[in-house]
């Protein structure tokens, strides 16, 4: 079976070499049919790729350690259904998975590339075979999964014990799948440019889809990744500006940006260089945040996929911008607008303002992580960059990322003027004033957080703003309320998608300013019997259950918990002990409301009985989580597509057809078409 | 708001806290000794606590501490020497972020001004850039029964922004 | 048993590229419309003058807009969409002058044996 999976991985990469010098070829030579023969190439990647990944989990279910990677990754005690965890978790197993992802979304938007951009696929198709190649050519050479050992182990040594959480089904998964995701607008960005058809925004209706799609994957993957982190690895905080999380958050930045600028090119033929600069760098963060990922350069909490060859993922970020940048010098000729700046005050503006400002959140997130390896490499003193310095710079510019977002989709396109501004703007800035008011009177006295508060009720007044006098003028021409909003927002889709998205970013946005000013936070030594207080909770410590498992030493504190004087029922903060990693994880126990988490997470379990146990009241947090479903339903509102019906073919003769006149007199009409 | 559930936290505890947060944990890559359930870092909190007891300034804890393990154990890079170019970089990123859009959007505009007469094609020779009044007049009566066909036609949700 | 499984994971995905090569779908099916001719250039402007013009006619209803923007904006749309129609009907014209043309030939090269039925024919 391990032999089965080793020779599709090598038909694989054959196939996908074919694939890519097929495709290429086929563009530049106008063959239809061999791109189509790459296309096909491409899609037979696939199953090829699942025969390997099923070899592997079948190994892995079998507890076959003669596979090096499943002795490295699991053993006999671990559950079976955590192979799925295994398979990626590894740097070898998570290259074969990042493979089968891209492939299998490669295939996905190669055939709807196929009818909608039939001349500029081939040439995707080459780019994404490129990217695929490079996976598995490191696969088959450097890191092999199938690999196997001449020695077979009895046991293998077992899977990181932190991984061993529902959250780990899913988060990794679609992280890395958002970081790879990113190739997939890039290959048509740099298709259409090496097709030498990026000049007349063929490429923009695939490009935004496409990016979107990434868009929303990354931003799935990073609130997944912090809620794990929230409720697993125990210190009550959610982001810690960790590298790795950092390079997560960098290509979510410049993507962001892209999603928003490439708007501008699809209403106004504007921004084309732009938009080419911009996926061109969001592919090569994405890059770079595989490369911190695996090459650990900076010393990380998270580094479970360590490896030395990091150094090669570094090299082809490097050669895919150089030549990204090539084909873009050759090519730029062909990308200058069509429309042109009006005006310095239009949402046109206001567009470029906010991509500049994200770019600057990625250069400062970007410079605040490799600044000490700079400072070792110069000074030989190696300086920390942690939470405080990136909360103090990016908070700001976050904030004004907040504010942009509620004054950006009031400002007109193409040009505004300042007493049309102030209309709009009169509603929402007194309603920030207001919020901040009220938060003054309810006893907020942190500076930044007043602000912070009016800025999201500066974003949330303007879009209800718009919600409301849109329903109305609805109302007032004959519609009953509760039928007029659903159809204001069937009939703007992607304009009212967006809003909703932005009220998801709002929403986060007020979780995490609260749960970062208000957190309190206290440790405690208690005994069985003892009972604490913090805040309004009353917790009474009552006893611990020790469980022996086969891998690890289980120990269960029980509490009772109440809340003012209402009883919350018990809660059971555990800290398991992994003799074979020497490694400890802890599980909190939380109480969430909507309002404020309750949070108990044990340190330490003493001999003498006694235990030291961290508390934490955190408030808003489950706003941070609800934020996410709302954040997809605002995307796949904003991604529907027109209905079928209204598309018909363009043409006078069309035209006429359904005007209730005259159709328009043509010299030698024929039968029309 | 969370107000209801603000806790009393005294000002000591604020500044250990912060303290806290701003010392890093030797062996836990990352972690402040706030965040760190790491036994060494409990210990570094009792000493900080002690040294607070003993009426030391935040300046002289944190210097205590780059003693005996380094620069590196701050949290954030200090205010002099190598730490400055930490600290200098994004202020003048922002700076340079700030120029670079104004420089962009002049001379977008000014190209604009510069073009009178082929504003919207410039680069198109396929679509014809003149447009006669009668042309345009005839043009938007026909466009006018399209729309207002369709428009009547379908309620909602057919059409999109 | 390795073997043949190795040979059919092999020829699997060489059949895949080999197919098309070998049955030629290009000869047969139409050549699918180049999104950078003039045509799809004209359909993403009139979706793009459409769309313009149904966001400007929400906002005024908003009230995002007074008069006067609206109308310019709206004139500007306008203007766009007449110049996709000014633009679509030349090129029909063209297209139709060409066609006559071309069915002319036909029908002088035919000898009049296939008539008028050869006009209609696709392009």
């Amino acid at each position: 079976m391990v032999e089965i999976g080793q020779v599709a991985i090598v038909a694989a990469f054959m196939v996908t070499a074919y694939a890519g010098f097929v495709g290429f070829a086929g563009g530049a030579l106008n063959g239809r049919d061999l791109a189509t023969s790459a296309r096909w190439g491409f899609y037979s990647v696939v199953p090829l790729l699942l025969i390997a990944t099923a070899s592997l989990i079948y190994a892995f279910v079998n507890n076959d350690f003669s596979v090096k990677y499943v002795a490295e990754n699991s053993n006999l005690a671990m559950p079976r259904i955590y192979a799925w965890v295994a398979f990626y978790s590894g740097n070898a197993g998570s290259l074969l998975y990042i493979a089968l992802a891209f492939s299998i979304m490669g295939a996905i938007s190669t055939k709807v590339l196929s009818t909608r951009l039939p001349y500029t696929s081939p040439y995707a198709v080459g780019v994404m075979s490129i990217v695929l190649l490079f996976f598995l050519g490191v696969i088959l050479f450097l890191a092999n999964p199938l690999e196997q050992l001449s020695v077979i182990p009895e046991d293998g040594q077992g899977i990181n014990p932190l991984l061993i959480h529902f959250g780990m089904f899913i988060h990794p998964p679609f992280q890395m799948l958002g970081l790879i995701s990113v190739a997939i607008p890039f290959s048509v960005a740099l298709g259409a440019l090496l097709a030498g058809r990026g000049g007349r925004d063929e490429w923009v209706d695939q490009g935004r889809l496409w990016g979107m799609v990434s868009w929303l994957i990354l931003t799935v993957g990073l609130l997944l990744g912090a809620w794990w982190a929230y409720t697993i690895l125990g210190w009550g905080g959610y982001w810690a500006w960790d590298p790795v999380e950092n390079s997560a958050l960098m290509p979510w930045l410049a993507m962001t940006a892209f999603v928003h600028s490439i708007m501008v090119q699809k209403r106004r033929g504007m921004f084309r260089m732009w938009n080419m600069v911009l996926i061109i760098t969001s592919f090569t963060l994405a890059q770079l945040g595989m490369f911190i990922n695996r090459g650990g350069p900076v010393p990380s909490v998270h580094s479970f996929a360590e490896s030395t060859m990091g150094w090669i993922f570094l090299a082809i970020m490097g050669l895919t911008l150089f030549l990204s940048v090539v084909i873009f010098i050759l090519r730029y000729e062909t990308l200058k607008s069509r429309g042109s700046l009006e005006s310095f005050l239009s949402r046109e503006a206001a567009f470029l303002g906010q991509n500049m400002l994200f770019l600057l959140i990625a250069f400062v997130t970007l410079w605040g992580t490799v600044f000490p390896i700079f400072s070792e490499a110069v000074d030989d003193t190696t300086m920390t960059i942690g939470q405080p310095f990136f909360n103090k710079v990016n908070g700001p510019l976050m904030l004004l990322l907040i504010f942009m977002m509620g004054v950006g989709p009031l400002l007109p396109w193409r040009r505004a003027t300042w007493p049309m501004i102030l209309r709009m703007l009169r509603v929402p800035l007194g309603f920030g004033i207001l919020i901040g008011v009220l938060t003054w009177i309810f006893g907020v006295r942190e500076p930044w957080a007043i602000f912070s508060f009016s800025i999201c009720g500066i974003a949330v007044a303007g879009i209800l703003q718009e919600w409301a006098r849109g329903t109305m003028s609805r109302h007032s021409r004959g519609e009953p309320f509760y039928q007029a909003f659903p159809r204001l927002l069937a009939a703007n889709r992607p304009r009212y998608g967006g809003y909703v998205v932005h009220l998801a970013i709002v929403m986060l946005g007020v979780g995490i300013v609260t749960s970062s000013f208000y957190d309190v936070q206290r440790d405690v030594v208690m005994k069985p019997g003892d009972t604490e207080k913090l805040g309004k909770y009353t917790f009474t410590f009552i006893d611990v259950t020790e469980r022996t498992f086969a891998d690890r030493l289980e120990e269960t504190a029980r509490f009772e918990v109440w809340s003012g004087g209402r009883s919350l029922g018990y809660m059971y903060p555990y800290r398991a002990f992994y003799p074979e990693f020497r490694m400890a994880a802890t599980g909190g126990a939380i109480n969430s409301t909507l309002l404020e988490d309750f949070y108990l997470v044990p340190s330490e379990f003493r001999e003498d009985g006694q235990a030291v146990f961290r508390v934490l009241v955190n408030p808003m947090v489950w706003w941070i989580w609800a934020s996410c479903p709302v954040l997809v339903l605002g995307t796949l509102l904003s991604l529907s597509p027109n209905s079928r019906a209204s598309r018909r073919r363009l043409s006078l003769s069309n035209l006429s057809k359904e005007s209730s006149g005259t159709p328009i007199s043509r010299p030698g009409a024929g039968t029309g078409s | 708001m969370a107000c209801s559930g603000l806790i009393e936290v005294t000002d000591e505890e604020t500044r250990i806290k912060k303290l806290n947060k701003s010392i890093m944990c030797p062996v836990c890559p990352g972690e402040s000794i706030d965040q760190s359930q790491n036994e060494l870092a409990g210990y570094m909190r009792d000493i900080v606590r002690e040294k607070i007891d003993q009426g030391n300034s935040d300046e002289e804890i944190r210097g205590y501490f780059v003693d005996r393990y380094g620069p590196v154990v701050l949290m954030e890079p200090p205010s002099s020497g190598l730490g400055v170019l930490a600290w200098a970089v994004p202020p003048v990123g922002l700076v340079v972020a700030v120029i670079a859009v104004w420089l962009t959007l002049y001379l977008m505009r000014r190209r604009n001004l510069g073009d009178k007469g082929s504003r919207e094609d410039m680069n198109d020779e396929s679509l014809v850039p003149e447009l006669s009044p009668e042309e345009l007049k005839r043009y938007s009566a026909l466009f006018e029964r399209n729309v207002m066909a369709r428009e009547s036609k379908t309620k909602t949700g057919d059409e999109d922004q | 048993m390795v073997v043949l499984i190795t040979i059919l994971l092999c020829l699997f995905p060489a059949s895949m590229v080999l197919y098309p090569l070998v049955k030629r779908f290009s000869s047969t099916a139409p050549a699918p419309e180049d999104e950078s001719s003039l045509r799809a250039e004209l359909e993403r402007r009139w979706e793009s003058a459409i769309d313009g013009l149904r966001g400007t006619e929400l906002e005024r209803s908003i009230g995002n807009l007074n008069d006067g923007d609206y109308e310019w904006l709206k004139e500007v749309h306008m203007r766009e969409a007449a110049l996709v129609l000014k633009t679509l009907e030349l090129s029909e014209s063209e297209e139709d002058s060409l066609m006559e043309r071309i069915n002319g030939e036909l029908a002088k090269t035919r000898l009049g044996s296939e008539g008028p039925e050869a006009q209609s024919d696709g392009f």
